[in-house]
């Protein structure tokens, strides 16, 4: 259940601000001023995919690891986290802006936070310029994305293997936390 | 009323030599699954969860030993050992540093591993005190399929059911979410004692 604990606080402090943040349905903060809304899969794209998702933290050197399962199209996303040796840890499940949690109830608050995170990775990046809104700024490279908001640092910078970032391995660094995530995703 | 009576008396009578079968089968398949002080397989499990179209796969190296406990070994798509015995669950990284887990981290597996346990020692109260054992005799295989017997575990599970030959070959646990677990083991081997690689890995630092 650590593992679960710190990626929900990654995904907490990924996401600082919400409590004061405006919400709305589907959206999430980022920062104070900063918020992202889901987006759903242009038509016709699909995911399935399962991922290794290893973190670490100042705290957590050694880090943590947990497996997604990420099945996704359209408006509709479901994420399921397991142990690496398959135990299930929880469940979310976004239906056009709408977050069901099948998990830790003490985890619920801040693990519905992930879907967002997830997307800024990997999603289309017309769909997350679009989740964004005016807020920020999102580029992107062959290797990789940033986003910053004005002439602040980087909230979130990640690169990439492959071109799509649904395939191969994403290094990714969330500064409000100084996290490194690394996520694999896992070919049969 | 006599007839009332009798038919009680024949349903409890029939109840009791059902019962006493399946016990007597029960002893039969755990005779059959010969106890040895350590068993080494190989193992493949597959995870099918409710609603998502990709299954998540591992596979990896079994070990059981007798009196030291379970070691998994997921060697694909990545590396990671889990060591559960008595005194609980931990993750040995590759680089032998050691993570105590929950119990519900590797619960499944812990799962699998306490039913092998049980069988291999021919031990079923504990199993029986958690689950109802209905065995089934097939032509050259059994089954045995465990329905817990407390309202609060069967929220979270329906049902497992294990299979063999003269050794546990293959465990299914399906939990009442509708996500199923298949856990099968392969290239079976008994020996009577651990290796000095296993062995250090049984090893639990005071």
């Amino acid at each position: 259940m650590k593992a679960l604990t710190r990626l929900i606080l990654l995904s907490a402090l990924a996401l600082a601000g919400c409590a004061s943040a405006p919400h709305e349905a589907g959206c999430t903060a980022l920062a104070p001023s900063l918020r992202y809304c889901l987006q759903a899969l242009p038509a016709g794209q699909a995911l399935a995919v399962n991922q290794l998702v290893e973190f670490t933290l100042p705290d957590r050197p050694d880090g943590e690891r947990l497996v997604f399962a990420i099945d996704a199209h359209a408006a509709h996303m479901q994420i399921v986290a397991l142990t690496p040796l398959g135990q299930k840890v929880f469940r979310i499940t976004a239906d056009h802006g709408t977050l069901t949690w099948d998990g830790p109830p003490a985890a619920e608050a801040l693990g519905l936070q992930l879907p967002a995170l997830i997307q800024l990775m990997s999603w289309p990046v017309d769909a997350v310029r679009e989740g964004l809104g005016q807020d920020a700024e999102l580029s992107t490279t062959a290797h990789g994305r940033t986003i910053r908001q004005g002439d602040a640092p980087p909230v979130l910078t990640t690169r990439q293997s492959d071109t799509d970032p649904t395939r191969g391995t994403i290094d990714a660094v969330f500064a409000p936390m100084d996290a490194r995530i690394r996520v694999t995703r896992l070919e049969e | 009323m006599k007839r009332r009576r009798f038919v009680l008396a024949a349903l409890l009578a029939f109840l009791s030599a059902s019962a006493h079968a399946d016990d007597a089968l029960l002893k039969e398949i755990a005779a059959r699954v010969a106890d040895s002080p350590v068993l080494r397989a190989e193992f493949s499990q597959t995870k099918t969860l409710a609603a998502m179209r990709k299954p998540f796969r591992i596979a990896g190296h079994f070990t059981y030993a007798r009196d030291a406990g379970v070691l998994w070994q997921v060697a694909s798509p990545y590396t990671v050992r889990y060591l559960i015995d008595a005194r609980g669950t931990v993750e040995i990284g590759p680089d032998g540093q050691r993570k105590a887990r929950t119990s519900r981290e590797a619960a499944g597996a812990a799962q699998a591993g306490q039913i092998m346990q049980a069988l291999l020692s021919a031990d079923l109260a504990p199993l029986q005190s958690s689950f109802v054992l209905e065995p089934v005799r097939g032509a050259d295989r059994w089954h045995v399929t465990l329905t817990p017997r407390k309202t609060e575990i069967a929220r979270h599970l329906a049902r497992i059911t294990v299979a063999g030959t003269t050794a546990v070959e293959q465990v299914d646990i399906f939990e009442a979410s509708g996500d199923h677990t298949e856990i099968r083991f392969t290239a079976i081997e008994r020996d009577t004692r651990l290796n000095d690689a296993e062995a250090a890995l049984f090893a639990r630092p005071d």
